[in-house]
Order: C-alpha cells, then structure tokens, then sequence
C-alpha cells in the first residue's frame, strides 16, 4: 500500500505496528502545530514570522493529511485531533507565542527521531525491508526539516545558541 | 644426629613420590592454549562517519583560532559538533575492536583539512549533514545496534543541516 507520501506500512509485516505506533505520534504532533500556529499567529507581531507562521501552518495541514491517508492505506485509524491544544504558558506576548512554536516543532523533531528507530528496527520478510528504506526517509526528511523550524524559532528566543546538537532528543 | 620416626620418613616418601608423579604429569601432558582472538573491527561506515566529524570539528577550531570576531558564531557550532563526537565514540563502544582499528583518525588529528573560513565550514558542514544522511538511510536493517545508530545518524544530519543554515542564512 503506498501514501501520497510515498511510505508504505503493511499492517501484516514485522514491525509494522511500531512503525504505525510511530506514524501515530507524529500525526499528533501534526494535529497540534497546525491547530497551535493559528492561535501563535494572532500574537506575533513582526510582519515576516506571521507570513511564516501562515506558511508553517499550511505545511503542518499538509503533512497531516498525508499521514491520515498513509495510516488509513495500512489499515489504521488516524488518531483524531483534540478539541483543543494548551499553550505551555499564557499567551501574553509574541516572546510565548514563540516559545510555543518552538516546543511544538520539538515535539514534531522527537516525533519524527521516534519514527526513524522504529524504520531502523524493522526486520522479517523482503517487503518489511523495503519499506524500511522508505520510512526512514521519510522520518529523516521530517526531522531536518523540524529541526530547521524549530532553529528559527530558537535563533529569536535565544540568538547566541540557535541550534541543538541533537534534534529531536 | 636428627632421628625421625618410621611415620614421618613415610609421610615425606609419599610427598616426594606424589611431587615428582605430579611433575612429570605437567611435563608430559598436552597443555591446549586458548587463542586470544581479537574483537571484531567496527563497521567501517561508523568509523568513516567520525572521522568526517574528527575532520570538522579541526576545521572549527582552526577558524575559531583564525577569525577572532566569529567565535560568537561559531563556538555553539563547535560545541554541536564536539557533542557528535562523543555520541559517535559511544556507539563505537558497542564494538570492543573499535579501539584496535588502525584506520581510525587520532583525536585531533585530520588527514583533509577544512578551510578555516565561514565558506568552508559552510561547505564541509553540508558534505558532513549529506554524509550522515546517506548513513542513517543505509544502515542495514538486520545490523548489531541498528536502534541507537541511524536515529543518531539522523539527528546528527539534522544538526549539521540546521548549522549550514546558520553559517549562511
């Protein structure tokens, strides 16, 4: 079976139910971005990180579309969105919002690292190791990306220290 | 004179005899040496990834040496790239023959050396991340230690990604 992402899970090969396990928690992590950025939008107010966040928050529903269509081809209902997502601290400012958008693109990297033991640890038939390949791409490029995001963020909050030595840990 | 009793002389006759039946025992039994086999060498690819990283982390601190007024930028950078090390070595330990590998660079040392420029980290800090990259997605499934490695091969690649960024925005 294959996503409009390209990864395929057999719900049959070995493994694949720490990968859908995996897959699930990215989705969440999905869920929460894209209902938080709406919410960190309203409290920025430099013109170019609200056109980013508008932008970041088309790109998380896009990957989480992608991820309820590859779960529901292997098989697996797609864990639904909450009704709503808490800030972890009152909004107040864009300094919050920003720490916010910064701990949801964590939250996306540790999602995604999660995703890449569970490609790295799936053994058995031929098939199983073919998707292998495939979902660690597709964890990978996931957790670059993430880690990007998340360096923006942190380059605003923090300048002189913008990255971590090891995303998504 | 030194008289000793029948039960004595008898006693040491039976010592003597048992020392020497013992000696010629040892003397003409087959003794079988166990052979110290050495570990076996660590996967060549996890090598060749440190010494990637052994050659980067020179080349910042040649530059750090060499561009006084970078030091801001790039002694978070350096202190990323030092923390891969470590991480690296500590996969290493999974292989006990790590340490006897001839092949592996001294610490500190480099064979290749990275332009001590922005430029030239920006460029060795992108070959490192595609490295890493490469790594992480062809580790092979049914490898000792798959779990810890290509998840660590991958936040290392997502790293270095967010620090070519960083380097040239």
């Amino acid at each position: 079976m294959t996503s409009p992402s390209g990864s395929t899970v057999s719900p049959n090969s070995a493994g694949a139910s720490t990968a859908i396990t995996a897959l699930q928690n990215v989705l969440d992590a999905q869920h929460a971005a894209y209902f938080a950025y709406s919410m960190i939008g309203v409290r920025l107010t430099d013109a170019t990180q609200v056109s980013r966040v508008r932008d970041l928050q088309a790109e998380h529903r896009a990957t989480r579309d992608d991820l309820m269509a590859q779960l529901s081809s292997a098989g697996a209902a797609p864990v639904a969105a909450q009704p709503s997502y808490a800030p972890p601290e009152k909004l107040t400012d864009a300094i919050a919002a920003q720490r916010w958008a910064l701990a949801l693109e964590e939250a996306c990297s540790a999602g995604y690292r999660f995703l890449l033991v569970a490609a790295a640890t799936e053994t058995g038939t031929v098939a199983a190791a073919t998707e292998t390949g495939t979902l660690r791409k597709q964890a990978l490029t996931g957790l670059s990306g993430s880690a990007q995001t998340a360096r923006y963020w942190r380059a605003l909050l923090t300048p002189a220290t913008p990255t971590v030595p090891f995303p998504g840990i | 004179m030194v008289e000793i009793s029948r039960r004595t002389l008898l006693s040491r006759t039976v010592l003597v005899a048992a020392a020497a039946a013992g000696t010629g025992l040892g003397v003409t039994r087959a003794v079988h040496h166990k052979l110290a086999l050495p570990p076996a060498p660590p996967p060549q690819r996890l090598t060749a990834l440190l010494s990637t990283q052994v050659r980067l982390l020179t080349g910042y601190q040649r530059a750090v040496t060499a561009l006084p007024d970078q030091a801001a930028l790039l002694d978070p950078l350096r202190s990323d790239v030092a923390a891969h090390g470590d991480a690296l070595r500590g996969l290493l330990e999974n292989y006990p023959g790590w340490r006897l590998n001839p092949t592996l660079p001294p610490a500190g040392s480099s064979s290749a050396t990275v332009a001590a420029t922005v430029a030239g980290l920006t460029a060795a800090s992108k070959a490192a991340a595609a490295a890493f990259s490469a790594g992480c997605l062809a580790w092979p499934v049914t490898e000792q230690h798959a779990s810890q490695i290509v998840p660590m091969l991958g936040s290392i690649s997502a790293c270095l990604d967010t620090h070519g960024k960083v380097l040239a925005p």
